[in-house]
């Protein structure tokens, strides 16, 4: 990942960072997330992956540099740090690979300009996460409609609802949806 | 191109954030610190208790010292492991450390009971009562492992399972070298059972628990402290 010469240079930045030198350090993050995309992207499936894994790992290390001692090598300090966010998010899409298909059946629930901009930001899991967060009535609607694909008299028949009601649920889901992706949105630009 | 936007902002942030830190001690220090921290701890509890009367016979006993010198051992030896692991560049190999002598204390225990069956035949595997023994091991280490868990905390970002659970070895096995005496605790079958149960439990939840909190950093400027 690197060699010795950067790895002491790492080393020295590291120590002024611990002692409150901002732009050295702003300088060294800059230098370990362009070491970092392509270390975890050699190991992530996605450039988006990737790229939040390398976020993850810097926020990371920064909670974590009191821990580093500069009397030591600073890559094998940073490589574990980043060896455990990478295994978090290979559990985290393991975990949530239906969810994948989901994020892609649903898409076209997202087409419209800002719900598609959002939607490329947001991981799966965080699109099921609102859907889950949806009342129960409005996630079943939405599960049938859209998902499952049926039709407003199929969906009514195996729910019991009127055919308005399912349209004013599925209406009222996808309101809420956009809003929750909208402040995700405005919450990480 | 929005994605190096944000890791720009990122790295903003984390940069204004960056107050000057205290480095951590090395991790053979903060061990030794929170040893001499447990031993006095441990040591009034005994006091508060008093030696338990048959002391000297039960240390003379086959098994007696070997397991309460090896309890002793194995939560040193963990907990150097422990302060090791929640260090990151360090080996996790450090994890192997406390388990030859773990073997042995359990293997200690173990002869206390072969001793007693050759000498008496069946009866002296007898059950006895000790419930007491896990309650008290169970209770040692929790008073102990708050300060334990604090000095510990940074190791729930990158390796919070190993860590947690070699603290929980420390605490448990210390806990139980402490109750062997002030506690008659003769190598009794339910005895053995209840002290590995105790080990076994406080490790198991400590394992647990740092898994649970070593959650992900979400990939978000909000997960900012």
């Amino acid at each position: 990942m690197i060699d010795d010469d950067v790895d002491r240079r790492w080393a020295a930045a590291m120590r002024s960072a611990q002692d409150g030198n901002r732009a050295v350090y702003a300088a060294l993050l800059r230098e370990i997330a362009l070491a970092l995309e392509r270390f975890c992207r050699r190991r992530l499936p996605t450039r988006e992956d990737a790229d939040d894994t390398v976020q993850e790992i810097l926020i990371t290390l920064h909670k974590a540099r009191a821990t580093y001692d500069p009397a030591l090598p600073f890559r094998p300090w940073l490589v574990t740090i980043a060896r455990r966010r990478i295994a978090d998010r290979l559990r985290l899409l393991k975990r949530r690979g239906t969810q994948v298909e989901l994020d892609e059946a649903s898409g076209v629930t997202f087409e419209a300009g800002h719900a598609n901009d959002a939607d490329s930001r947001l991981s799966a899991g965080e699109l099921h996460a609102a859907i889950a967060a949806l009342p129960p009535g409005q996630r079943q609607a939405l599960e049938m409609m859209k998902l499952k694909e049926m039709s407003l008299a199929e969906a009514s028949a195996a729910s019991g609802q009127s055919v308005s009601a399912l349209k004013v649920a599925t209406h009222r889901a996808i309101a809420a949806l956009r809003r929750s992706f909208g402040s995700a949105k405005d919450g990480r630009s | 191109m929005s994605d190096k936007r944000e890791l720009d902002a990122l790295i903003g942030d984390l940069a204004r954030e960056a107050r000057p830190v205290a480095r951590l001690q090395p991790p053979f220090v903060r061990a030794t610190l929170w040893l001499v921290i447990a031993f006095a701890a441990l040591a009034c509890l005994v006091g508060w208790y008093g030696l338990r009367p048959d002391l000297g016979v039960a240390l003379s006993e086959p098994g007696g010292m070997l397991a309460l010198v090896s309890a002793v051992a194995t939560g040193i030896a963990a907990t150097y492991a422990a302060f090791h692991l929640a260090v990151p560049g360090r080996s996790s190999r450090w994890s192997l450390l406390p388990l030859p002598v773990a073997l042995v204390w359990i293997s200690g225990l173990g002869i206390g009971c072969y001793a007693d069956w050759v000498r008496f035949g069946p009866e002296g595997i007898t059950l006895g009562d000790s419930y007491e023994c896990f309650q008290a091991i169970v209770l040692s280490s929790l008073l102990l492992g708050v300060p334990l868990a604090y000095l510990l905390r940074h190791a729930r970002f990158y390796r919070p399972a190993a860590t947690a659970a070699m603290g929980g070895l420390a605490l448990s096995t210390l806990a139980a070298a402490a109750l062997d005496l002030f506690h008659d605790t003769d190598a009794r079958i339910m005895d053995v059972v209840w002290h590995i149960a105790a080990v076994a439990l406080v490790v198991s939840v400590s394992s647990a628990w740092g898994a649970f909190s070593g959650a992900p950093v979400r990939g978000s400027r909000r997960a900012i402290p």
